[in-house]
């Protein structure tokens, strides 16, 4: 299966929120990164079908989503931040609703296994408006799994939750990821830094990068610094630039750098991580602001 | 036929239902409270004159009660005479005594008397009719306008049908899920629409529950007994109000297709309550508009008053179809609609 985005673009007056998205998508999961406003929303939005593109298409196998209208819809898992289930409705009618929804037959098999593999089988009986966030969040991803689809598009879904449960929610997606094509949105990188395929940076509304796991460390390859200083340096530095952060291991402050060139004299190259790539290209989106 | 009981069961949860219980039960105990209503002849001697000439219409009773009206104008129209010969002493105090008591009985009676006379020259003329005390029922129909208990359930419990949707953010679930588009939306109306007809009926049938603890005699006769009620063939007046019942309850019905296209243009509950209470209630309200065309035209027209004899039923019934169709039709192309 292919997912193709054909120069998809959407303008809202004046304002462009994505401006000629191309990419070639299969199973995996890809991480939407960007920083709010940097149009992740948008492209899910559209590729969900909420939002017409201004121009370009998404392509399933060579074929528009558009055109094949409730074909796609069979295949499609969309979870977005707040996905408004009923609160008075218990987890396992919700789950009945959305079967009939996505005319599953006879769903009570189903159901039941999707509870269990999101661990809500004890709490199946409880109303949603009972839940805790991560609970929720585990029915949310449980409805969306419902028609076992091919493309899961989820929007933030880790917001809000606690490290237990986002964790939890990782794994999870890990899982999911193996035969699906999930597309998820987040601008916490370290929910996605372990799971996903690969990278898709907006920012702006424009492709930054599209990288797989493997490449996308290549993007600030000998652009990572540390230096030991002291920690009043550290912060005087640190305080007024986003391409620094205070580091401190074994009794010691590291000035950790995100730079094209060698801050200092005494820093040293060290491993990146995705953190310093998001670092590296929105601090970058952020300063083209401030210029504008 | 699943998703249609589904959004049933989410219309009428049970907050929903401990609201619309207790409209239920305000509309029972107002029917208690007395309509006030103004009658152009004495309610008791009308009850005393029914005594004796309740039942079937027949020739001799128009005939005594016109012999009757005669007297009391006989009566009343010698007053001052009488009055001059007593003070005159022309005649004795025992006789005065007798005209006194005569003319004040006279005059008691003579406004039921006129109506009795009147309500049997209407009588004569359509035939097969009967005498019976329908002054409650004339209060009760009389009473029967614009129904501000069905209009405030209906409004409440139809709104909520697609703008929570859009104000919780559900919508974006609903329609990215394969049935979430036209057969969602389609369920949703008929949600809509059922809910609206039942409570609306609910409505006017406490009413009439109530009527029937207080009164609720004579219902079996038939509607064309009251006076002015020509027109109606044979129907009964039970019957009559049941397919008032019903007329008003689907132009509800089609009132909640109303509102949910409205939701779907303004996604916002107050500003569905309030394009919503304009065009229905508003033009209930102002205007006649229960007469010609409006009647078919605007719900309004149908819910200010009862159904005259002249009211088309396959011409409302047709109408209200192409209003359901073009409001539900309006209703999908919003909900479906990508921005």
């Amino acid at each position: 299966m292919t997912l193709e985005f054909k120069n998809v673009t959407k303008k809202y007056r004046s304002k462009t929120a994505l401006n000629g998205f191309t990419a070639t998508l299969t199973e995996g999961v890809y991480a939407l990164l960007g920083p709010n406003g940097a149009g992740k929303s948008t492209l899910m939005n559209i590729l969900a079908g909420l939002l017409k593109p201004t121009a370009g298409e998404i392509l399933l196998d060579g074929q528009s989503t558009e055109k094949l209208g409730r074909q796609f819809r069979n295949i499609l898992g969309y979870l977005p931040q707040d996905p408004g289930f009923y609160p008075t409705f218990s987890g396992y009618e919700l789950m009945k609703y959305y079967a009939a929804l996505k005319d599953i037959k006879r769903p009570e098999e189903r159901i039941n296994e999707l509870l269990r593999f999101v661990n809500l089988s004890d709490d199946s009986k409880r109303k949603y408006k009972e839940y805790s966030g991560g609970m929720k969040r585990r029915l949310g991803i449980a409805v969306c799994l419902l028609n076992d689809p091919k493309i899961l598009i989820l929007d933030e879904p880790t917001a809000g939750l606690d490290p237990k449960e986002r964790m939890r929610f990782r794994n999870i997606i890990g899982k999911i990821g193996r035969d699906k094509t999930v597309i998820l949105a987040t601008h916490i990188v370290s929910d996605v830094e372990s799971i996903a395929d690969c990278f898709i940076l907006l920012k702006n509304g424009e492709t930054a990068a599209v990288r797989t796991a493997d490449e996308i460390l290549d993007i600030v390859d000998g652009k990572v610094w540390e230096n030991v200083t002291s920690a009043q340096a550290a912060e005087e530095y640190a305080l007024d630039r986003a391409n620094a952060n205070i580091v401190k291991r074994d009794g010691e402050v590291l000035l950790h750098i995100v730079s094209d060139d060698k801050p200092f004299d005494n820093s040293e190259p060290v491993t990146p991580t995705l953190e310093d790539v998001y670092m590296y290209i929105f601090n970058e989106a952020s300063e083209e602001r401030s210029k504008e | 036929m699943k998703l249609f009981l589904y959004e049933l069961k989410k219309i009428f949860s049970p907050k929903i239902l401990i609201v619309l219980a207790a409209v239920l039960m305000l509309q029972f105990w107002l029917c208690y409270i007395p309509s006030g209503q103004e009658h152009e002849y004495s309610i008791d001697v009308y009850k005393q004159y029914l005594e004796q000439y309740g039942g079937e219409f027949t020739e001799e009773k128009y005939q005594s009660l016109l012999a009757r009206s005669a007297e009391i104008g006989n009566i009343i129209a010698v007053h001052d005479d009488m009055v001059d010969a007593y003070q005159k002493e022309k005649i004795s105090f025992d006789e005065f005594e007798e005209y006194n008591f005569q003319y004040h009985k006279a005059s008691s009676e003579e406004s039921t008397v006129k109506y009795l006379v009147k309500k049997s020259e209407y009588f004569k003329e359509i035939g097969g009719c009967v005498y019976f005390y329908d002054t409650d029922w004339e209060d009760f129909l009389g009473g029967a306008g614009f129904n501000f208990f069905a209009a405030f359930a209906v409004i409440f419990l139809v709104i909520p049908v697609f703008c929570n949707e859009h104000q919780s953010n559900a919508r974006s679930m609903l329609v990215t899920s394969a049935r979430g588009q036209l057969d969602l939306c389609i369920s949703k109306l008929c949600a809509a629409f059922t809910a609206a007809f039942l409570t609306a009926a609910a409505v006017y049938a406490v009413k009439y529950a109530a009527f029937c603890t207080i009164q609720g005699n004579y219902g079996e006769y038939a509607v064309h007994n009251l006076l002015g009620h020509y027109g109606y063939g044979d129907i009964s007046l039970v019957r009559y109000y049941f397919t008032d019942l019903l007329i008003k309850s689907a132009a509800w019905a089609v009132g909640a297709v109303f509102i949910c296209a409205v939701s779907n243009l303004t996604k916002n509950m107050i500003f569905t309550a309030f394009l919503s209470f304009v065009p229905i209630v508003f033009s209930a309200l102002i205007g006649d508009f229960s007469a010609g065309i409006y009647r078919y035209l605007l719900l309004g027209g149908v819910l200010a008053e009862n159904y005259a004899a002249d009211f088309n039923m396959t011409a409302f019934t047709f109408a209200l179809a192409i209003k359901t169709v073009i409001y539900s039709a309006i209703c999908c192309v919003l909900w479906r609609k990508r921005e």
